[in-house]
């Protein structure tokens, strides 16, 4: 019985979420240009124009919009997509089995790998197991899904084919057309080919669909394998350390069954929590996998219309995508409570929740049987919100002036986040050092003596950095990659002319270029003939990738340095203060990061470029600050509430300090070890994420030197045998995002107490 | 029963190796409860260890002789030291609640004990009443893999009516109804021998509704009927010697006092030997014959009890008993460890 209140509340849940999804993508939708583009032809006129934006209720007000837009949501009347010429209800349905077989059988896949070696790897800890499970697992998360795509297309389409021609493994589509439709039809049923092959009990259709289907799920289970081995290792470490395994030692127990009855399935539950973004991990790569193997699923048809600007179905996808998150989400949590037997079921609805959730649905209902009467409700909610939290504010700082310095914190982020992304940052961040060596030497008598402790620590750090392979590995290729981007003019200097080195078509057509060329690696003047030629190949329109590899490595850093240190100053301010403070702030900053946490990251990013229209480089940063910054926000404040309860606060909070003092110098210190490693590891993400959408065509311009671009030029040419485009770059970006992953990992390691001894 | 002779443990950490038993010498003798005392660091819990290999990984014997009854066990191999685990050594932990695996039920943290030690005694009571030796585990999963299966078949099933082809969602709910009827049949099982033997092991630490308690999770009791589990499971496996480390440390005084008596009946019925590991004196005086007092990673006196406390020899003891509040106005006064004659 208690259970079914559990799920019951859970379900309510997500309804205040679902609804706030459904204002992003009606915020999306309002915010590009003419919503009519699609239907308007040159022969249209004036009045029908008129009629058209009558019939799609584009003169109304933003809010009746908005409510008529939610009416369609919860009716399925999703709209009718340009580009394939349906419903898009419909065709969500049919590509939806196609992704969710494929799904399937990759989570099946990651999940029975990647516990097992987690597990392997945690009883093996620093030995060469361990750290060849962990490098394997890294890797898993800083290769590029679409490179990992290609090089194994690559592979088996013309590497395997020199030798296996008879094996003829297909690399595209989801079964062979010729076999299905023409020589030997079956019942579609459910469109999960492998169950109606079974159905018809066909061996032949069964391996055909299976082996269009191994390469597309290994990739996606590659990608999400790597968080669940290395989550998994953790918590084995964190179980093998407890008193109950001691217990389990002295009661005559053996080694493995301590490790399989004691240690995994207490290892398995904080893991299980994972498994709900490991599913928002698949919806993100399954976008990419999906192109890249034409897979007639829902990430394909995704790109497809974000490609050629269809509205109705970016936002039905976006939708959708949100919607299986917070299912699979839900599914999650209510296996983590079967679990864990400890997991306090019935748990107590707080006001605002009740309240957010009655409304929520009070709202739906109504929208259902009346767009204007949901207006009049909608706007009383609206403003009653606002004028209850104006009153809370204000009789909070009435009382309290001393707290208005919350206020010039959210001023003072505002204008940091500005100053990052207008280039004045280093500017600023000069002054602060100025600040920051002053205080120093203001205090210099105080810190004398801390800074032989400091040093100490410091030292240890370096030794430990030394002793462990890995984390030199990461912190060597940094270095290295990060100077390629500051040697870049003298590494490949721009060509004369050149206006803007970063563009490589200005690039091209000063260089008289020849397309198409193989690298040459060392021997490029004897094969060439110019000085300069092509050490790692050309595209077949003739760039060089040498060029845009060295290039492309200042995007990248740009890019990266700039969104993380967005982020994470965004997070570290909300994070804290919403931590710290709990109550009513941190349910409105919780709720609001549910909202984006709820839509999986890529689709969100790729959603807001297509529909702004604008693939501007400063574009694609907002856009990762968006998606990025939730996540973050998450991290920090459930650091900041582990460290408000410490004892040190509340003896803090007895000798008088005021709450600044404390969330600056307690709080936001005492976290700064996971926002040192989220910002490290991020580092790497973002990069992989810039390179994903610059890989989908949204890459800052058609020419500038980014990685994930050059990856895509190679694409097209796979079956001519030109490997060098894909191949190179995209093996860069691994490097890259695997130097962070390490050192995050690294720092990680040694910043945590726990690991000393 | 136990002799420890001479024993050296280190810990080799990032600052170096620190010497956690300095030369440690203990003698319990069959049938005697051996208190073990010493202040916080003073290498009580390190000796236990050290003495059944249960160090954490950075702890290393590097010296002594570990005896169990005249067999010297210092160098006993894996198969061996299993044995004594549980078989002839119980050991009861200080914090119930972290020393319980929380995911597992009292019965089957009690059962894998029996199924180790008392495999025999398990099998000759399933012979006597005809009933299964262990419960018919068969097709019983954890309750997260049994929900997994239901879920995917609930999913598969919804998704095939929503498809329209009902009749490929029939083997799903084939499984389904399987699940249920095995449930029902599992409510006709007799208890197995191994059900028998945890309820009968958790009476004699005289615990009320024994039955209600087998099937329960740890965090569902009380301390200190957690600590009264720990116990039964430490004598589950028929130990001739148990050591209690610190066992009443997590418990409130009233608590404390119960489960001594308990350790304390126990000892009489089933003639134990008992190392009690504790800080406190009281406990010491209230329950031991034999003690010894540890002070870094030594043993600086080792006596009867009433010897101890009328006529202490070692000046750091002199100062321990000196530092008991007696309830007098004189102030307390704690041992000043620099004028101690040990250092």
């Amino acid at each position: 019985m208690k259970l079914w209140i559990y799920v019951a509340r859970r379900l309510a849940l997500t309804i205040p979420v679902l609804l706030g999804v459904t204002i992003i993508t009606f915020y999306l939708s309002y915010g590009m240009g003419d919503p009519l583009a699609a239907y308007v032809t040159e022969r249209t006129t004036d009045e029908q124009y008129e009629m058209l934006a009558e019939k799609h209720g584009i003169n109304e007000p933003i809010y009746v919009q908005y409510f008529t837009y939610l009416k369609s949501v919860i009716t399925f009347d999703w709209g009718y997509s340009e580009v394939l010429n349906e419903e898009v209800s419909d065709a969500l349905r049919y590509r939806f089995a196609a992704t969710l077989e494929l799904s399937i059988l990759a989570f099946i896949f990651a999940v029975a790998t990647a516990i097992p070696l987690g597990i392997f790897s945690s009883i093996r800890q620093n030995r060469w197991e361990d750290h060849s499970i962990r490098l394997f697992a890294l890797a898993g998360s800083a290769i590029p899904i679409f490179w990992f795509a290609l090089v194994l297309q690559y592979f088996f389409a013309v590497t395997l084919d020199v030798y296996f021609p008879e094996l003829n493994w297909p690399i595209t589509s989801r079964f062979d057309e010729v076999l299905w439709e023409i020589k030997d039809p079956i019942d579609m049923n459910t469109n999960f080919l492998l169950f109606d092959a079974i159905a018809a009990g066909s061996w032949i259709h069964f391996k055909d669909a299976l082996m269009h289907m191994i390469l597309p799920a290994t990739v996606l289970a590659y990608s999400s394998m790597a968080t669940i081995i290395r989550l998994m290792r953790g918590n084995m470490l964190d179980v093998l350390g407890q008193d109950y395994i001691r217990t389990a030692k002295s009661k005559g127990l053996s080694e493995s069954q301590i490790t399989y009855k004691h240690g995994a399935p207490n290892a398995m539950i904080p893991t299980v929590t994972l498994l709900g973004m490991g599913f928002a991990g698949l919806i993100n790569g399954s976008v990419l996998t999906e192109t890249i193997f034409t897979w007639p699923g829902l990430g394909a048809w995704a790109i497809t219309a974000m490609r050629s600007l269809d509205v109705s179905a970016i936002l039905a996808y976006t939708l959708f995508s949100a919607f299986l998150y917070i299912i699979a989400n839900l599914i999650v949590d209510i296996l983590y409570a079967f679990l864990d037997p400890r997991v306090e079921l019935s748990g107590h609805s707080s006001t605002a929740e009740i309240v957010i959730v009655s409304l929520s649905i009070l709202l739906l209902v109504t929208t259902y049987f009346s767009v204007n009467y949901a207006v009049v409700l909608g706007v009383i909610i609206l403003v009653s919100l606002i004028s209850f939290s104006l009153y809370f504010m204000g009789v909070r700082f009435w009382n309290n002036p001393e707290d208005l310095w919350l206020l010039l914190l959210s001023l003072g982020t505002l204008f940091v986040v500005w100053s990052i992304l207008s280039g004045f940052f280093m500017t600023i961040l000069m002054f602060l050092a100025i600040f920051y060596f002053g205080y120093l030497a203001y205090n210099w008598n105080d810190l004398k003596d801390s800074l032989t402790p400091k040093f100490d620590e410091f030292k240890r750090t370096l030794y430990q950095i030394r002793k462990n392979p890995l984390t030199m590995l990461g912190l060597f290729l940094v270095l290295s990659l990060i100077s390629v981007a500051f040697f870049a003019p003298w590494l490949a200097p721009p060509s004369e002319n050149q206006r803007d080195p970063m563009r490589m078509e200005e690039h091209f057509s000063f260089n008289q270029p020849r397309n198409f060329q193989p690298p040459c690696y060392f021997s490029c003047t004897a094969d060439s003939g110019e000085v300069d030629g092509y050490i790692l190949g050309s595209t077949d329109r003739g760039y060089d990738i040498y060029y845009g590899i060295v290039w492309g490595s200042r995007t990248s850093l740009d890019v990266a340095v700039k969104v993380v240190f967005t982020g994470t100053f965004i997070a570290v301010v909300i994070g804290a203060v919403s931590g710290y403070y709990g109550g009513r702030v941190d349910d409105i900053v919780m709720r609001v990061t549910d909202v984006f946490i709820a839509i999986p990251g890529l689709v969100l990013a790729l959603a807001i470029i297509a529909v702004t229209e604008d693939t501007s480089i400063e574009m694609l940063m907002y856009a990762l600050i968006i998606v990025g910054w939730p996540g973050f926000t998450r991290i920090i404040r459930a650091e900041a509430l582990r460290i408000r309860k410490l004892p040190y606060i509340e003896a803090a909070k007895a000798s008088g300090a005021s709450d600044f003092r404390i969330i600056f110098k307690h709080v936001i210190p005492n976290c700064i070890t996971s926002v040192i490693v989220i910002a490290t590891m991020d580092m790497g993400g973002i990069v992989l994420s810039l390179a994903a959408l610059g890989f989908l065509g949204f890459g800052g311009g058609p020419d500038l030197a980014e990685w994930g671009k050059l990856v895509s030029f190679g694409q097209d040419n796979i079956l001519l045998g030109q490997w060098w485009s894909f191949f190179f770059p995209g093996l860069v970006i691994a490097l890259w995002a695997l130097g962070f992953y390490l050192l995050g990992d690294g720092i990680r390691d040694i910043l945590d107490p726990k690991q000393r001894n | 029963m136990l002799e420890i002779e001479n024993l050296k443990t280190n810990f080799n950490t990032y600052d170096g190796v620190v010497k956690a038993l300095d030369g440690v010498n203990l003698k319990i003798e069959d049938g005697e409860i051996f208190g073990l005392v010493g202040e916080t660091g003073s290498g009580k819990s390190v000796t236990c260890y050290s003495a059944l290999k249960l160090l954490p990984k950075a702890g290393e014997v590097v010296d002594g002789t570990i005896m169990l009854n005249g067999e010297d066990i210092t160098n006993a191999s894996d198969e061996r030291l299993r044995e004594i685990r549980g078989g002839e050594i119980g050991i009861i932990f200080q914090d119930p609640l972290s020393a319980l695996n929380p995911v597992m039920t009292v019965n089957d943290q009690i059962g894998e004990i029996l199924v180790l030690h008392q495999n025999a005694e398990l099998q000759k009571l399933a012979l006597e009443k005809e009933i299964p030796t262990l419960k018919s585990e068969k097709w019983k999963a954890s309750p997260g893999v049994e929900f997994t299966i239901m879920a995917f078949c609930i999913s598969f099933i919804s998704l095939f009516v929503m498809l329209g082809q009902w009749r490929f969602s029939l083997p799903f709910l084939f499984v389904i109804m399987l699940m249920f009827l095995r449930d029902y049949l599992q409510r006709y099982n007799p208890a197995s021998a191994l059900d028998l033997m945890v309820i009968d092991a958790l009476s004699r630490v005289k615990l009320p509704n024994p039955e209600q308690i087998a099937n329960s999770y740890p965090h569902e009791l009380s301390g200190g009927m957690q600590q009264r589990v720990m116990i039964a499971m430490a004598l589950a496996g028929k130990a001739k010697m148990l050591i209690a480390d610190e066992p009443t440390t997590a418990l409130d005084v009233t608590i404390q006092a119960q489960i001594l008596q308990l350790i304390k009946d126990i000892q009489k019925e089933e003639n134990m030997s008992v190392l009690l590991i504790t800080h406190d004196l009281g406990v010491v005086a209230e329950t031991c014959e034999k003690v010894a007092v540890m002070y870094k990673g030594k043993i600086v006196e080792q006596a009867t009890v009433e010897e101890i406390f009328s006529n202490p020899k070692n000046d750091y003891t002199k100062g321990l008993l000196e530092a008991i509040p007696k309830g007098s106005k004189e102030r307390l006064k704690v041992p000043n460890l620099e004028e101690t004659s040990v250092l």
